[in-house]
């Protein structure tokens, strides 16, 4: 990775008496605060609202058919798919960040790694939701699950469908696992503050009797490694088998071989994107300043740097492999990608994927918040484009001019896009407000007080 | 579980039970008593309807439909339910009778297709044909007579007509007038000759929107006398089309023509033919031809008078024409290709034919007439015949009824189907005209324009339902039977004229059979059961008159060439939803009417492609939306009538029902005294228009426009017959790619059957009969134009259209488009759920119940030949729910039109073509229980069954004497796309073009790389 | 859930249960360990916030079998992908899928691998539950206030008193002398019993049943008979809006879906203008004599007994008599009934070939016509057949020819 495993953010900060006890309280202040800022009201508010843009515009689609997205003729897969591979993208820093960088003992994950996990689980929550909709009989997705029916069938299993079917639904399954181990000694924590008798309850039933006794500690490091180590390969490739659902077609401008990694690389890229536009305004508005520092924010603008530059590459690499295979069709599709109908959204995409990370080339833009941040969306805009310009432009033209054609979306594709989002921050908001947003006993372990000072 | 018989919560019934509701009653009486008596609910009706229906599901809760068996209490012998049966009959369209094999599934008609054993259109069908089936389930047909629109009883029709019909016999027919369609039909002529004797001096006039007086006044000026024209195509080694149609379907014998031309364009039997056309429009024969230029209509003449100057001269005739002045002659090409035309036909004199279009001057077709009497062609390509009893007419003749009505001169006038309301000539005031007539009977199968203003109508039985009888062009007579007994209370003209002239015989039966004199049983019922009877008449010896030369039109600046429409004719058919969602086989335009005008054109006049423009002739202009349509001549704009209707009913429009006007009424601009094409005026309207096309939708931009260029050759191959003969492999080297290999071996060896299909693109001229016969027979959703401007279209066959060579004078390439069942199909393995896979005869199966509707399967099809149900276009289009069902009247009667053999797809699953797996089945089926093998042809799919030039043919690959087995062996059938190794069963046949050697590098034709 | 500590109720000492001392900061909480390890101590454990790197080692724990377990679950996965793959596609419901074999296994692979990764982070996860004794709902250390900081900033050290070399004083000692903050004795936890809370019980006991009356609505579902359907909420494509045979039409007086063909309509290959074939007559007289078409010979013959055996022996019986299992029955239930005839009389012996025919077309007395049933072709197969049988009663060895005779003999 991008930095020596020495780097420590906690230039004293955290120094003093008693540096546990800060931390717990700076974490579990939040939970226990009586009221949590304006600030998140007002974001849950506008959240909650479009996640009722969501299900309404959802609710019309199953209704009415469809139809009512803009798929055309050629474009059979539109927003619905577009999303679906945008969130599932996303959905990766956050066992990125907890697996890898945990085997590669980059300590200083321990700040950000609890809500990256936080953010891959709500980011595969909305994923999931468009599969199942975005299916002409909506009512019937269960038929890709290999569950016995009324037809006494079973799934395909050679369409890359299926395996999304299980990938995704691994992937979901390993990282709340994940997410859960992670957050087991926290919840003893929370336990153990809370005042209530409710909150000790709830708190103490998810907590199942933690005491962190040295010989728990012990498998639970094991298991936690372990599962790290399991968490790493499928990360990989989960969006690995994404990229089949095109690779593995015959349409130009999917039948791509540089995909899997292109995708994998994509979906780092734009899931540190995300966790920055999240730790940002969150260590602004919980004050965890201290425990989320700026070193964090720069080492993350880092791996920014150099995803984006992998994204850049493997962009060059399909225009010159296309041009090298000499396949007309091939060529046309990738000419007709850059300077086609839908230039625009390519052009888009480069802007945004490529060039707006070369600013953190400087030090001054990676240790500025702001700059962070407006990269940080500016990035994910950037993904959402790419996987539109590899869908949509692809499928406007394949083989056949007679049947070329446009894709102009309907309003409800963009309900849809919206409340996908709204769906995403309401669950982020209320993580944040009711789970341990930070990995208190990791923090603590790794700070220079937790650790045995003889010989 | 068995429902007990008698506590059962239905629908209706159950209410009219539950809440002894009297209104509900009297509902259920007006619309389930009787067919027959039943009229369209109104809106109202409707409502309440609906309101009962929902109360009736909350009572029934979302359970089982309760499903009743009723079995004929004596099954007819021979008919087995469900196992369909053929009749034959046929079509008279603008009296051009087609023959037919209509199939009946449980006495209802399911199917059109054509008699294989019809003397003239040699089996092949149009798309009016093959869509006859829509129509005669039409909801909106009308289902009961009329008095000043209301509701009243056929006895008080007949009553009334025959009171009108007395008095004015009594004065001997005066002021007793009837206004008809062309027809040819034996008995309606005997009725109306017996009306004449009753009544002396009672008119009769003939009015068809559509009648050009060129052909017939053509052979008098030429011959002196009428005379019938029969082409024998296939003899013909070079044909000079100009501006024709003659192998169009609603021009007479023409799909016998398109047959016998394709027969001799298969370079791998025989010599190929050479085709000339010099045309207007890029028509059919425009697209099979080998040299094709675009012409003014006003220069036709010019051509004409050339061409017979030059042939003059070589017979060593005394030319009529002098040769005209070149700019006469509409551009150098034209004068080019015609002199090069004039010696080819010399050369293959008595094999060559020459042929001009109907709606061109008497004297042009009188100048063509004498061209190919001096080349010696009669008795060989065409013969002459004696014309048969017809009767047709056009403005003319209307224009005359109409002076006599203005003059109050007309006290009773019976329309018999005419709807010269809606298509009469801008300058003929027949609306007017009818206000001043005191009495006026309209009978026909709609309540139309006319309809709408005459004081009494009565609806007419649909072909399918009636006995009707007609002559074909060679002179034999056709028979037509009912196929069930009408369901709309229509009565035929022939039927109610017996009436009120008071013959012994009223049935269409017993009028049919008397009027061809058929006594014994025995010869009537074959006569029946063939559909046609007697001799062709006998074949005339012509001598050339002395004829005047042509004088030539002055060129005028801008042509308006009005035709009749290849979809809805003159308007007729304005109400049936498949040909109004038919692409147009060149603008691909469906659900309306554009002005079409070359590129030159619209840069000349500053018009935009896809806005409205307003086209201006005599003074009187309407606004359409314009299409730049290469191969339009420059100079010229091409409508097509048929369009604009109020009164076609909600399909076609109607203001009544307040459903949306199709298109835009051409008539308004169409000037009687030049009915064909005059001159006129086209300016911009600065308005966009979402046009419903189905090819190129969106604009092109110039890396689309390389791109398709560069693929072309490959899609669509081609060589010269030259080429071709010296190396066979031209074809097959169009084409470069590695060695296909394949990973795998499939566990199945294709020993059975092996399906598989050919097209010859030698032989299509894009008319479009097959994609109407396979909505017909796989029960295709119509979607309407909001959905076809999204570009949702769900034709199973779509007919691809190439423009070739530069803009300006391009060529046009037809390729039909179906699902080619690749062996190893690329839509099966992306398929989650299994619902497409492969059978053991190497048929890709589409399983609609098991579809869940991914669309993946879409996505990786190269061909783009999957088609999904996005919404439940049944009920958009048809106001049929495949959900819960309904007993909506209107929805039953459309219903009847589907297809039982086909699945009815619902919202949310994908379909494509089958192959007819229907067609095959019923035959393997067949052939088991008979305990023989299938004979090749034996199975014909449908879109291969209406294939008037035999460009389609269907069969097992296994047979490699078979036709199909044949057709993929030759060096000139290829894959599409074969470079992606998905072995498709369906192979093209190469197009091979037979240029003249001084004329091959133009067109683009001898292109090599 | 008894992690509420209750305050130690001072009547009724508990018996002790341990000994308990607290640090401030990892370190001295080492060194302790250590102490405690080299004393011997087997039953003992130490308490910290956070997972101490050092302390494995400074307590002696030995490495836990957890991967193991996971590499075992990974197997599993890997096993269950696979063969569960080949037995859906390639063995249980086999589909012929783009020209490819039924088992075509790279195809596979992905959903091995993940399967695979299932299985081993359950076990993972569900491994370190267990052997972790997780989850422990009350422990007697819950009932020292002070504990509670154990999950924030303060570090434990806990001997059992069950451990073998155990003793009040020594121990106490032993932790006195590793400096700690606080020493403190831990008594066995009275106050939260060992039993399972009685409400917890019945809570499950009838969420258990409850969980039962879907599946016993379900079989009565099934064996109930009801008047009406069974729910059916998405009708997609169960029902065709076209008419299938017998299907009803409101359209129609009858209510007919199928149409009877209008009068004088000849269908395709129906034309039956030859009444010897379709009548059974020539001009007015019934025929005697097979129509064209028809030749009496062996195929003709099998297709006429096939055919005779499938109409006319339930009534009339395979060899004639009239004696046929309808008969049969029809004569035990003695409800009045015209038996069917005996073939082998003589009048109709004498019938001429047309008339049989003509009654089995039309039927005759309470015989039903078989028309719509039969083809004119195989009605003279029986017509055939019945003859023969009729013979098969008269025939004489001098009907015979010579050479059929000799090979009687």
């Amino acid at each position: 990775m991008v930095t020596p495993s020495t780097t420590n953010p906690y230039q004293g900060p955290l120094k003093g008496d008693n540096p546990f006890a800060q931390i717990t309280d700076n974490v579990s202040r939040i939970m226990e605060a009586p009221k949590p800022p304006l600030a998140w009201y007002i974001a849950l508010g506008f959240a909650l609202m479009l996640l009722g843009i969501f299900g309404a515009s959802l609710g019309y689609v199953v209704w009415e058919g469809i139809g009512a997205w803009g798929h055309i003729h050629p474009v059979a897969w539109g927003f619905p798919i577009v999303n679906f591979v945008f969130w599932v993208g996303i959905g990766h820093a956050g066992t990125l960040i907890s697996a890898v960088l945990f085997l590669f003992r980059q300590n200083w994950r321990t700040a950000i790694n609890r809500f990256a996990e936080a953010m891959t689980i709500f980011a595969v929550v909305c994923a999931a939701v468009f599969p199942g909709v975005h299916i002409g009989r909506p009512w019937l997705p269960y038929w890709m699950f290999p569950i016995p029916n009324q037809m006494g069938m079973w799934p395909q299993f050679r369409s890359p469908l299926e395996w999304d079917v299980f990938a995704v639904g691994t992937y979901a399954t390993v990282s709340i696992l994940f997410w859960y181990m992670g957050m087991i000694p926290d919840f003893a924590t929370f336990r153990d503050r809370s005042v209530s008798t409710v909150r000790r309850f709830v708190y103490g039933l998810l907590a199942m009797g933690w005491r962190g006794s040295s010989r728990q500690w012990h498998r639970y490091e094991r298991a936690y490694l372990l599962l790290a180590a399991l968490a790493t390969p499928l990360v990989l490739s989960v969006h690995s088998v994404v990229s089949f659902d095109f690779a593995t077609s015959q349409l130009p401008g999917w039948h791509t071989t540089i995909f899997p990694p292109y995708f994998v690389a994509g979906a780092i890229f734009g899931g540190f994107a995300m966790v920055v536009v999240l730790a940002v305004p969150a260590r602004q508005f919980f004050g965890l300043k201290k425990i989320i520092t700026m070193k964090h924010l720069e080492l993350m603008a880092k791996v920014i740097l150099a995803t984006g530059m992998i994204v850049g590459y493997a962009y060059a690499m399909e225009m010159f492999i296309a041009w090298y295979s000499g396949a007309m069709y091939e060529q046309f599709a990738f000419l007709n990608r850059a300077f086609g109908n839908f230039a625009w959204a390519y052009w888009t995409m480069i802007f945004c994927n490529v060039l707006s990370p070369q600013v953190f080339w400087f030090k001054k833009m990676r240790t500025n918040v702001w700059v962070i941040f407006v990269v940080g969306i500016i990035v994910n805009v950037g993904m959402w484009f790419e996987r539109f310009v590899i869908i949509c432009t692809s499928l406007t033209r394949d083989f056949l001019p007679a049947n070329w054609g446009a894709f102009i979306p309907s309003p409800i594709d963009y309900a849809t896009l919206a409340g996908s989002f709204g769906l995403f921050f309401t669950l982020f908001l209320l993580f944040c407000r009711y789970l341990p947003m930070v990995a208190m006993a990791e923090v603590k372990a790794f700070i220079p007080e937790g650790h045995i000072h003889d010989h | 579980m068995k429902p007990k018989p008698d506590s059962r919560p239905k629908y209706w019934r159950s209410l009219s039970e539950l809440e002894g509701d009297p209104e509900f009653h009297e509902f259920v009486e007006r619309e389930f008593r009787s067919p027959v008596e039943q009229e369209a609910p109104t809106a109202a009706g409707r409502r309440r309807f609906m309101q009962i229906m929902g109360a009736s599901f909350a009572l029934t809760g979302c359970y089982w439909k309760e499903e009743k068996l009723l079995p004929h209490t004596k099954q007819p012998e021979g008919f087995v339910p469900g196992e369909p049966v053929h009749y034959a009959t046929h079509m008279e369209l603008a009296g051009d009778p087609v023959g037919l094999w209509v199939k009946s599934y449980d006495g209802r008609p399911i199917k059109v297709e054509g008699n294989p054993n019809d003397s003239v259109s040699l089996g092949g069908t149009g798309v009016a044909h093959q869509a006859a089936i829509l129509g005669f389930y039409d909801p909106d047909r009308s289902s009961k007579p009329l008095q000043r629109g209301e509701a009243t009883s056929s006895e008080a029709f007949d009553q009334a007509l025959l009171l009108a019909f007395r008095a004015a016999a009594k004065k001997g027919g005066q002021g007793f007038a009837v206004l008809s369609r062309a027809t040819r039909s034996p008995s309606l002529l005997r009725l109306k000759a017996e009306l004449k004797k009753q009544a002396p001096e009672a008119t009769w006039t003939t009015y068809e929107a559509g009648y050009c007086a060129g052909p017939d006044k053509g052979a008098e000026l030429a011959f002196g006398h009428k005379a019938t024209m029969r082409y024998s195509v296939e003899k013909a080694d070079v044909i000079v089309a100009l501006d024709s149609e003659f192998i169009e379907s609603g021009s007479p014998g023409a799909l016998g023509s398109v047959r016998s031309l394709a027969s001799r364009r298969d370079p791998d039997v025989g010599e190929m033919s050479r085709i000339y056309a010099l045309e207007t429009r890029l028509s059919e024969i425009g697209s099979l031809a080998d040299h094709r230029v675009a012409v003014t209509a006003s220069a036709i003449p010019a051509l004409v008078a050339l061409l017979d100057a030059r042939i003059s001269a070589a017979r060593g005739e005394a030319g009529a024409q002098a040769a005209p002045s070149d700019n006469a002659l509409g551009g150098a090409e034209a004068k080019k290709v015609i002199e090069v035309a004039a010696k080819d036909l010399l050369e293959h004199a008595g094999q060559s034919l020459v042929v001009v279009g109907a709606k061109h001057a008497p004297e042009v077709h009188a100048v063509v007439h004498r061209i190919n009497v001096l080349l010696g062609n009669v008795g060989t390509t065409l013969t002459y015949l004696e014309p048969a009893e017809s009767i047709n007419g056009g403005a003319d003749d209307l224009a005359a009824l109409v002076a006599e009505m203005e003059g109050n001169k007309v006290e009773t006038l019976l329309i018999l189907g005419a709807n010269a309301a809606y298509d009469s000539a801008a300058d003929i005031e027949f609306k007017a005209a009818l206000s001043k007539v005191k009495q006026s009977f309209h009978i026909g199968l709609y309540v139309d324009e006319t309809a709408e203003l005459a004081s009494f109508h009565a609806p007419e039985a649909h072909f399918l339902e009636a006995w009707s009888d007609s002559r074909a062009l060679d002179g034999t007579l056709r028979i037509g039977q009912p196929l069930i007994d009408p369901i709309l209370n229509g009565r035929t003209y022939v039927e109610h004229l017996a009436r009120f002239l008071g013959l012994p015989e009223t049935s269409g039966q017993a009028i049919v059979r008397k009027t061809l004199g058929l006594r014994a049983d025995k010869d009537w019922q074959s006569a029946v059961h063939d559909g046609f009877l007697g001799q062709p008449s006998k074949s005339l010896e012509v001598k050339l008159q002395t004829i005047a030369p042509i004088a030539l039109p002055q060129a005028v600046e801008l042509e308006v060439i009005f035709d009749l429409c290849p979809k809805v004719h003159d308007g007729r058919f304005a109400n049936n939803g498949w040909l109004q969602e038919l692409p147009h086989s060149l603008s691909k335009l469906t659900w309306g009417n554009a002005a079409l005008v070359s590129p030159v054109t619209q840069k000349k006049y500053g018009l935009k492609d896809g806005f409205r423009c307003k086209v201006t002739v005599d003074g009187r202009s309407i606004d359409l939306p314009l299409m730049i349509a290469p191969g339009q001549a420059d100079g010229t704009v091409g409508v097509v009538l048929g369009y604009g209707r109020e009164a076609a009913g909600v399909v076609g429009g109607s203001k009544k029902e307040e459903t949306d006007i199709i298109g835009s009424d051409t008539y308004k601009i169409r000037p009687s005294k030049a009915p064909h094409f005059a001159s006129g005026a086209i300016a911009l309207i600065d308005a966009r228009e979402d046009l419903g096309i189905t090819q190129d939708l969106h604009a092109i931009d110039d890396i689309g426009r390389k791109g398709q260029k560069d693929r072309e050759d490959q899609l669509i191959r081609e060589a010269t017959v030259a080429e071709y003969r010296k190396h066979p492999s031209v074809i097959e080297h169009k084409v470069h790619h590695p060695p296909l290999l394949s990973l795998w071996q499939p566990p199945v060896s294709y020993d059975g059957h092996k399906w598989g299909l050919a097209v010859d693109l030698n032989k299509c001229g894009g008319c479009n009969a097959c994609v109407i016969a396979c909505q017909s027979e796989n029960n295709i959703s119509v979607v309407g134009k909001k959905e076809i401007a999204r570009g949702r279209e769900m034709s199973w066959i779509r007919i691809e259209r190439y423009y070739k060579g530069d803009e300006n004078s391009p060529a046009v390439r037809q390729q039909p488009v179906m699902c080619q069942q690749c062996e190893n199909a690329p839509c099966e393995q992306v398929c989650p759920v299994g619902a497409t896979m492969h059978s053991k005869e190497g048929l890709n199966d589409m399983v609609y119940t098991r579809c869940i509707g991914t669309r993946y399967c879409s996505n990786n099809c190269p061909y783009k030949v999957r088609r999904f149900n996005y919404r439940n276009y049944n009920l958009e289009a048809y106001g049929i729910t495949p959900y819960t069902g309904t007993d909506e009247p209107r929805a039953k009667l459309k219903a009847m039109a589907f297809n039982p053999e086909v699945t009815v797809r619902s919202r949310g699953v994908m379909e494509k073509c089958t192959f007819c797996v229907q067609r095959i089945q019923n035959v393997k089926i067949k052939a088991k229980n008979h305990k023989r093998a299938i004979v090749d042809g034996e199975i014909k799919v449908a879109c291969e069954q209406a294939c008037a030039s035999g460009a389609l043919v269907f069969g097992d690959l296994n047979d490699k004497q078979g036709r199909v087995g044949k057709a993929h062996s030759v060096p000139r059938a290829y894959e599409l796309l074969q470079e992606l190794n998905n072995r498709p069963r369906v192979n093209y046949l190469a197009r091979i073009s037979n240029p003249h050697p001084e004329l091959s590098t133009q067109d683009g034709h001898a292109e090599h790389h | 859930m008894s992690d509420t500590p209750k305050a130690a109720t001072p009547e009724a000492p508990a018996p002790l249960y341990g000994v308990l001392a607290e640090y401030d900061d990892p370190t001295t909480l080492a060194r302790a360990a250590r102490k405690v390890r080299d004393a011997g101590y087997t039953r003992w454990d130490t308490y910290t916030p956070f997972p101490i790197h050092g302390m494995d080692k400074a307590m002696g724990i030995r490495m836990t079998k957890l991967p193991w377990i996971v590499l075992v679950a990974a197997l599993i996965g890997m096993t269950v992908g696979t063969v569960f793959q080949y037995w859906t596609n390639a063995v249980n419901y086999r589909w012929l899928v783009s020209g490819k074999p039924f088992w075509s296994w790279p195809a596979n692979v992905p959903i091995i691998f993940e399967m695979t990764i299932l299985f081993s982070a359950f076990a993972a996860l569900g491994g370190m539950l267990v052997l972790n004794n997780l989850p422990l709902p009350a422990h007697p250390l819950d009932l020292k206030e002070r504990f509670r900081r154990v999950t924030d900033d303060k570090f434990f050290l806990f001997i059992l008193v069950r451990d073998p070399k155990f003793d009040d004083r020594e121990t106490r000692e032993l932790l006195a002398a590793t400096s700690p903050t606080v020493l403190d004795d831990v008594h066995e936890d009275r106050s939260s019993s060992d039993q399972v809370p009685k409400g917890l019980v019945y809570a499950l006991l009838i969420a258990g049943a409850a969980s039962l009356v879907p599946f016993a609505l379900f079989a009565k579902a099934r064996e109930s008979k009801m008047s009406h359907g069974r729910i059916h909420v998405v009708w997609d494509m169960d029902f065709t809006p076209s008419y299938k045979p017998q299907s009803d039409n409101p359209l129609f007086d009858d209510q007919r879906g199928m149409r009877l063909p209008p009068a004088g309509s000849v269908p395709v290959g129906h034309l039956r203008v030859d009444d010897h074939m379709y009548q059974g007559k020539i001009g007015q007289a019934f025929a005697s004599t097979l129509p064209q078409g028809i030749v009496a010979d062996e195929s003709t013959m099998k297709l006429g007994k096939a055919q005779f055996g499938i109409y006319c022996a339930p009534c009339h019986g395979q060899s004639g008599e009239g004696n046929g299992p309808i008969n049969q029955r029809a004569e035990t239930l003695k409800q009045g009934w015209v038996p069917p005839s005996n073939l082998h009389q003589q009048y109709l012996r004498d019938q001429a070939a047309g008339e049989i025919f003509r009654t089995i077309t039309h039927g005759i007395r309470n015989m039903p016509g078989y028309a719509s049933q039969i083809d004119p072709e195989e009605r003279w197969a029986i017509v055939l057949y019945v003859r023969a049988l009729q013979k098969s009663r008269t025939a004489q060895v001098s009907d015979l020819t010579d050479a059929e005779r000799a090979q009687l003999k």
